[in-house]
């Protein structure tokens, strides 16, 4: 696996007051990001994620361990010179107009002005903010800051993309443009390293996740292999079932209405649901639909954290797996 | 300059431009200067030398107020707003952000300087007065004090919180204008048990009567360019060793 991303045995303890006790965010991380992958990094508030984000782009450095950014530290200019990062919820010289920013940021990524001029225009009108171009950046709504920040991580056209929540604060149409947009940028070549809350979104774009918890990473490996294949339920829809067949789904199902005579079960995964939905069609009945529902990332997160933690703490990662923070 | 730098320093100098206590600290000085008739008309001396003394003094505590509430909240402004999050990630150093940083108030705290000095001029000319070699030299002077005052405040500001750094940009400010009176006290011979004392911090301390050319506005002795000089390479000295001190302050820095 050729590395673009390489943390190994990261440790940053901090000491919030001169003789306070020191909190441990991070304790032992390692992980490897291949080229070309988008890779999710998640977690519970508190976790550890920004800070190895900050880790990760030089803006801190660890007590101990080792970064390795597109082969160098991530204190080398020359591998931050091929890094675009979207901190979460980002600001920018608020007087300066899109095209302004982006012609500052393109210099300070050694850019030639004429390069800038090329791709400014370019970019805007990818992330929907040509209109805006003129306008200075502190009347943007947050959404339209979040693009910016996007198109300001491309001016230098880098070879790894990390983003931190680049989803944050977007409305549907602008969060299905920035989710295209890391789809593309992936189907280029480009790493992406991906930190976001919203699981459903990373689960679509991602190839691999980790997740880290209380500083150490809890678990990691491709979304098929943490969510395995197999169905963990069904759904049967059927009509005219048999009262005593009708009984035993009753008896089987975790969920059971009935409409009509027509009636909705959720059955366990494995083969007892096939197997009730080929009863009901030799039994006379119709079988309307059987869906089988796979596990997503969100139950599956939900699913480690508790287990991490215990259950009191489900309802709090319950919702900060729906986005709401925790 | 590097490309970097210069951009940084743009930027600074823009940003520091819309603030507005940039604009409440150049009215302030402006009315200063305006004021200074009134003061020559109530006062004994010379009309005009009360309107330079007055008007250059109150320029000189412009420089200082603007180091104090633009320059040393300057870098605590960029974290707090983490725009320092995506300047710092790219190919820049903390050393080009720090000197980017300092061309740039410098930049926007000459021309607040520039300004009042023409509405002095100007307002020199109204009175009767003439614009002569010693209020360039006095114009000079001040500028040269906006840079190492604004060093301090870049430096305390990396070092410590806004308010600290503001009240240690004003102590600077004061011990440099006193630091003159322990040479005075050191020749008068008064308390020679501390002359040795007085001395030694004479000679630590920072000068900035080096480049207070004030005075000579009004002396009607010729200016002493020399002295101008030494004074420039004196602040540029002091200059150099705080912005080293702040660099290694933010290289440093954990974000």
């Amino acid at each position: 696996m050729n590395s673009v991303v390489r943390a190994h045995d990261l440790h940053k303890t901090f000491r919030p007051q001169a003789f306070g006790k020191p909190v441990h965010a991070l304790r032992g991380v390692s992980f490897e990001v291949a080229e070309g992958e988008c890779f999710g990094y998640l977690g519970p508030n508190g976790a550890g994620k920004t800070t190895t984000m900050k880790v990760l782009t030089g803006l801190m450095t660890p007590t101990s361990g080792t970064v390795s950014l597109l082969g160098a530290p991530p204190s080398d200019a020359s591998a931050r010179s091929r890094l675009g990062y979207l901190p979460e919820n980002p600001y920018f010289y608020e007087h300066l107009t899109p095209m302004e920013a982006l012609s500052f940021y393109g210099t300070l990524s050694g850019v030639s002005p004429s390069d800038v001029r090329e791709r400014a225009p370019r970019l805007l009108d990818r992330v929907q903010l040509t209109d805006a171009k003129d306008r200075r950046i502190r009347g943007f709504s947050k959404g339209m800051r979040q693009r910016f920040g996007l198109a300001a991580a491309l001016i230098h056209e880098p070879s790894l993309l990390m983003l931190d929540e680049p989803l944050s604060g977007l409305d549907p149409a602008g969060r299905r443009l920035v989710k295209e947009i890391i789809l593309e940028e992936r189907e280029a070549g480009r790493t992406v390293f991906l930190c976001s809350h919203v699981l459903a979104d990373v689960q679509e774009l991602c190839d691999r996740v980790v997740i880290v918890h209380n500083g150490q990473i809890a678990r990691s490996g491709t979304i098929h292999e943490l969510l395995d294949g197999a169905p963990r339920s069904f759904e049967l829809i059927a009509a005219g079932i048999p009262d005593d067949l009708k009984d035993e789904i009753r008896a089987a199902a975790s969920l059971f209405r009935e409409a009509g005579e027509t009636v909705t079960a959720r059955l366990p995964g494995g083969d007892s649901a096939p197997d009730f939905a080929a009863r009901v069609h030799a039994a006379g009945g119709r079988v309307l639909a059987l869906v089988p529902e796979r596990e997503t990332l969100e139950s599956w997160f939900v699913r480690v954290i508790q287990s991490e933690n215990g259950p009191s703490d489900v309802a709090r990662q319950r919702a900060m797996a729906a986005g709401g923070g925790a | 300059m590097s490309t970097r730098i210069a951009a940084i320093a743009v930027a600074t100098f823009k940003e520091a431009l819309r603030d507005r206590l940039l604009v409440l600290v150049v009215v302030f000085a402006v009315a200063m200067v305006l004021f200074s008739r009134v003061l020559g008309w109530l006062s004994v001396e010379d009309e005009v030398k009360m309107v330079h003394d007055f008007s250059l003094t109150g320029m000189s505590f412009l420089s200082l107020f603007l180091a104090m509430l633009v320059g040393a909240s300057s870098l605590a402004r960029e974290v707090e707003r983490r725009t320092v999050y995506t300047v710092l990630t790219r190919t820049g150093t903390r050393t080009e952000f720090i000197l980017g940083k300092f061309v740039g108030l410098v930049g926007v705290f000459w021309l607040c300087l520039l300004g009042a000095g023409l509405v002095l001029a100007l307002w020199v000319l109204t009175w009767g007065g003439s614009i002569g070699e010693a209020l360039v030299a006095a114009m000079i002077g001040l500028m040269l004090e906006a840079i190492v005052l604004t060093a301090v405040a870049l430096f305390l500001g990396a070092l410590a919180a806004p308010a600290i750094a503001s009240v240690g940009t004003f102590a600077f400010y004061l011990i440099g204008h006193g630091t003159e009176a322990l040479r005075e006290l050191t020749d008068q011979g008064k308390n020679p048990d501390f002359a040795a004392v007085y001395s030694v911090l004479y000679r630590v301390l920072p000068n900035l009567e080096n480049v207070n050319f004030i005075n000579a506005t009004t002396s009607g002795r010729p200016v002493d360019w020399g002295a101008l000089g030494a004074g420039a390479l004196y602040v540029l000295c002091w200059t150099s060793v705080l912005l080293a001190g702040a660099i290694i302050l933010f290289r440093r820095r954990q974000f």
